[in-house]
């Protein structure tokens, strides 16, 4: 009886003991304990309306390990003030992100390198938003990582864009990998071809971190389960935030029409 | 952060548990950024109770954490269900399939799922290596009655799990 007892116990412990994570994931308790002092502060402030919008915004600011959105600029500036103390200052945060971070809008677009569609949308919309809506500081440019299964090079080379972030030119490797996309996707010559881009020393610390960063797939983890939430299932897919709200825009429309949606969130 | 009604130090609990408490619900929803909201979304709870504030609250934290975490999963799984019968996204690979955690460790969660939820929260606690003291507080019963409950939970466990996946 004594022994079944045991056996069963073992037999559950096993099947518990698979829930247990396989990489060492360490909760960011500085943001978090940054978000329920905003909460506290809203909920002192006394406004009903501002308490759930700040919640809502709240949910979506966590859900985003990397790059975060939010309704409310002023508040999350604060809230990113708290997280980065406890961030060392020889790590790049948000390589991903690029405008101001106070801006109303924020437009986050999945891609996936190997996508040919993707690469054209960087090619033409993408700058156009850069130089007419990020630079001028009206809107916030997250860039997401979407690999496609069906693409058998698009994981390795979401992660030497990334590693390259970490070293400080994530936006000049996620133009080269596009413009050379229909070169290395036939044999999968990524690494010859960032060594065209990077200097040899930056090219050893780039291999290293390619060959050793955990964090590299877990940026691409973060990205996908949030598309999960945002339920992209093509690339490119945008994700337009403004007011607390995300809205999903795919195909990504023409300029023209793009600029159209983008004033009218601005007004 | 010191709560409207009481000196009780916040932050020195929020420090002691938070860590521990995100990972537990990671373990439940398999998303480290879901179980980040939920941890954060359980202390919120604790800060407007004034009376889980104290010695207390390690534990009330653990089970309302675990609770939603639970919550979470159940409706993630309803979701599903209903997403598979109306077809939604059927033709193109999800993220979450693409990023399967490995099946064996979705069947614990299924099975989880199923069961009452004082014994779901029971196992994955113990699990999860807290003591009978620290168990019995969490789900409030006396420390005397937690190895019956866990070995009912682990009874109901295997039972559920054998009808849904056989004997392995």
């Amino acid at each position: 009886m004594e022994n079944n007892e045991r056996g069963l116990a073992a037999w559950v412990d096993a099947r518990m003991a698979r829930l247990n994570p396989s990489g060492e994931w360490q909760p960011n308790a500085g943001r978090a304990l940054a978000m329920l002092r905003r909460r506290a502060r809203v909920r002192r402030a006394g406004s009903v309306g501002a308490i759930a919008a700040t919640m809502a915004a709240g949910l979506v600011l966590v859900a985003l390990s990397g790059p975060r959105a939010c309704a409310n600029p002023v508040e999350c500036a604060e809230a990113d003030q708290a997280v980065s103390k406890s961030i060392p200052s020889d790590v790049v945060r948000n390589y991903k992100e690029s405008g101001s971070p106070t801006a109303k809008v924020t437009c986050e677009i999945y891609s996936d390198y190997q996508c040919p569609s993707c690469a054209m949308a960087f090619a033409t919309i993408v700058p156009q938003i850069v130089s007419q809506y990020v630079k001028t500081g009206k809107v916030k440019l997250i860039h997401r990582d979407y690999p496609l299964p069906q693409h058998q090079y698009a994981r390795l080379a979401a992660r030497y864009v990334n590693a390259a972030g970490e070293l400080g030119f994530y936006d000049a490797a996620v133009d080269y990998i596009f413009k050379t996309q229909s070169v290395w996707e036939k044999d999968g010559s990524l690494d010859a071809h960032m060594a065209k881009l990077f200097p040899p020393p930056a090219m050893a610390k780039l291999r290293l971190l390619v060959a050793n960063d955990r964090s590299l797939d877990e940026t691409v983890a973060s990205d996908m389960a949030l598309a999960v939430r945002d339920r992209i299932n093509q690339t490119p897919s945008m994700v337009v935030v403004a007011n607390g709200k995300r809205q999903l825009i795919a195909p990504i429309p023409s300029p023209a029409l793009l600029r159209s949606y983008l004033d009218s969130l601005l007004k | 952060m010191e709560t409207e009604t009481d000196p009780w130090d916040f932050d020195a609990c929020f420090h002691a548990h938070y860590a521990r408490i995100a990972r537990a619900v990671a373990r439940i929803v398999g998303n480290n950024g879901r179980a980040e909201e939920i941890a954060i979304d359980a202390f919120w709870k604790l800060w407007r109770t004034p009376q889980a504030h104290g010695d207390r609250a390690g534990g009330w934290l653990y089970r309302t954490a675990v609770r939603l975490g639970f919550n979470d999963l159940r409706g993630n799984q309803r979701r599903h269900k209903y997403e598979q019968q109306a077809g939604a996204l059927s033709d193109v690979p999800t993220p979450e399939q693409v990023h399967a955690v490995g099946e064996e460790r979705e069947q614990v969660r299924r099975v989880l799922a199923a069961l009452n939820p004082r014994d779901a929260e029971l196992l994955l606690l113990r699990s999860d290596g807290l003591s009978y003291e620290e168990l019995a507080e969490a789900i409030e019963v006396k420390p005397t009655s937690i190895g019956t409950l866990i070995a009912r939970a682990q009874q109901a466990f295997r039972k559920e799990y054998v009808r849904l996946y056989g004997e392995q």
